[in-house]
């Protein structure tokens, strides 16, 4: 039930930003979601799909997710590789010290929106 | 249509909360353990022989989440500390809101050197809300099978040390320590593990030892787990 509430924050963060920049609707959502964050991202979705349409600026919007996958480092003999089933060993030299570089990200990197009077407000628009 | 580059943190609202109370608790020299494990797992009964043992040796209180019922803080009354339930009323993790909504409670206990946390008993869901906490630890019975930290990865990564519970049961089981020990390493190399029965106490002193040194070290300054190294936030 992890993914229940991460839609629901999801929803929270889009609507704020929606009401921040004046938006009258959301069109679409791009969510990354780290490996390291034990997601199931399908689950996710699939609640965003629904806590979406609960929501006046999300309702009907396109929710996507990337995964952003782990990036393993060795401090000891500098090797860096692509997390493999969660071994936080070295390959190379044995080490117990592996660091992520990535993998824990969970953010609404991007969003798709309609503004009032769509058309004459254009740019990016900065956030708060 | 416009395009946005939010790039805004998912868990920004928790994580706000939760630095507010680390600093707080920074100032206080209060260390917090988020206790972590699935259902029955014995964390109620380990504080339960935690707290016998620290009766006047330092100043303790916990906060015990539970989606029902408030059996967990009565059991964990009779030691003279101060406890507290949180009942979560169907939430599956405790969130930092909660923690600072009993955080009067805390202070009214007055200076403290511990306060343990007792999550809901789920081992995925808390393991992405910080609470602020200096560690989270996390526990796995032998009766749940050798093969949990591979299943649940993310918990025993990312816990700051783990505890193998019911060992006095061990005899009973087809359960190896052996593979147990091997999968954690695997997800997590350098990670303190004690192997104790709240039963028979075996284990207990080293896993005493370990709390009176985080005391120590939050007292003079530093935290010997290195805090929350699970940090998130905006790239941009
Ligand atoms: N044999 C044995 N049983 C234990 C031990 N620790 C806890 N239990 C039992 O496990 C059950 C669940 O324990 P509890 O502390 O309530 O688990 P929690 O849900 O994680 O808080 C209870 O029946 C306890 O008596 C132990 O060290 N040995
Ligand atoms: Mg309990
Ligand atoms: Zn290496």
């Amino acid at each position: 039930m992890h993914e229940l509430a991460l839609a629901e924050e999801i929803v929270r963060v889009a609507d704020k930003e929606a009401a921040h920049v004046g938006a009258t609707r959301v069109l679409s959502v791009g969510v990354t979601v780290g490996q390291l964050m034990q997601v199931e991202v399908d689950c996710l979705l699939f609640l965003l799909g629904i806590v979406g349409d609960t929501s006046r600026y999300t309702a009907g919007a396109a929710f996507e997710a990337t995964v952003e996958p782990a990036r393993l480092h060795c401090p000891e003999c500098g090797a860096t590789w692509d997390m493999d089933d969660w071994v936080f060993l070295c390959g190379r030299c044995g080490s117990t010290e592996v660091r992520a570089l990535s993998g824990e990200r969970l953010e609404v990197t991007t969003m798709e929106v309609e503004l009032d009077g769509d058309g004459q407000r254009t740019g990016a628009t900065d956030r708060w | 249509m416009v395009k946005l580059d939010v790039r805004a943190n998912v868990l920004e609202a928790n994580d706000k909360i939760a630095a507010r109370l680390r600093q707080e608790w920074r100032g206080r020299r209060t260390v917090v353990i988020n206790l972590i494990s699935s259902p029955g797992s014995g964390k109620t009964t380990l504080l339960e022989h935690t707290l016998a043992r620290l009766q006047s040796r330092l100043r303790v209180a916990v906060l015990v989440g539970d989606v029902q019922t408030d059996n967990d803080a009565r059991r964990l009354a009779p030691f003279g500390f101060p406890v507290r339930q949180i009942v979560t009323a169907g939430d599956c993790h405790l969130e930092a809101h909660l923690v600072e909504r009993h955080l009067q409670f805390v202070e009214a206990a007055g200076g403290l050197d511990l306060l343990f946390i007792e999550n809901v008993g789920n081992l995925v869901c808390p393991t992405d809300y910080d609470l602020g906490e200096d560690a989270k630890v996390v526990l796995l019975s032998t009766t749940e099978g050798e093969d949990k930290p591979l299943k649940y990865p993310a918990i025993f990564h990312r816990a700051t040390a783990a505890l193998l519970t019911k060992t006095d049961l061990l005899p009973h089981l087809d359960f190896s320590l052996e593979l147990v020990r091997h999968n954690l390493r695997t997800v997590h190399p350098g990670v303190p593990l004690f192997e104790v029965s709240a039963r028979t106490g075996v284990g207990l002193e080293a896993w005493l030892d370990w709390l009176f040194l985080q005391v120590r070290a939050k007292c003079s300054g530093n935290t010997v787990t290195g805090g929350d190294r699970h940090v998130r936030g905006r790239a941009g």
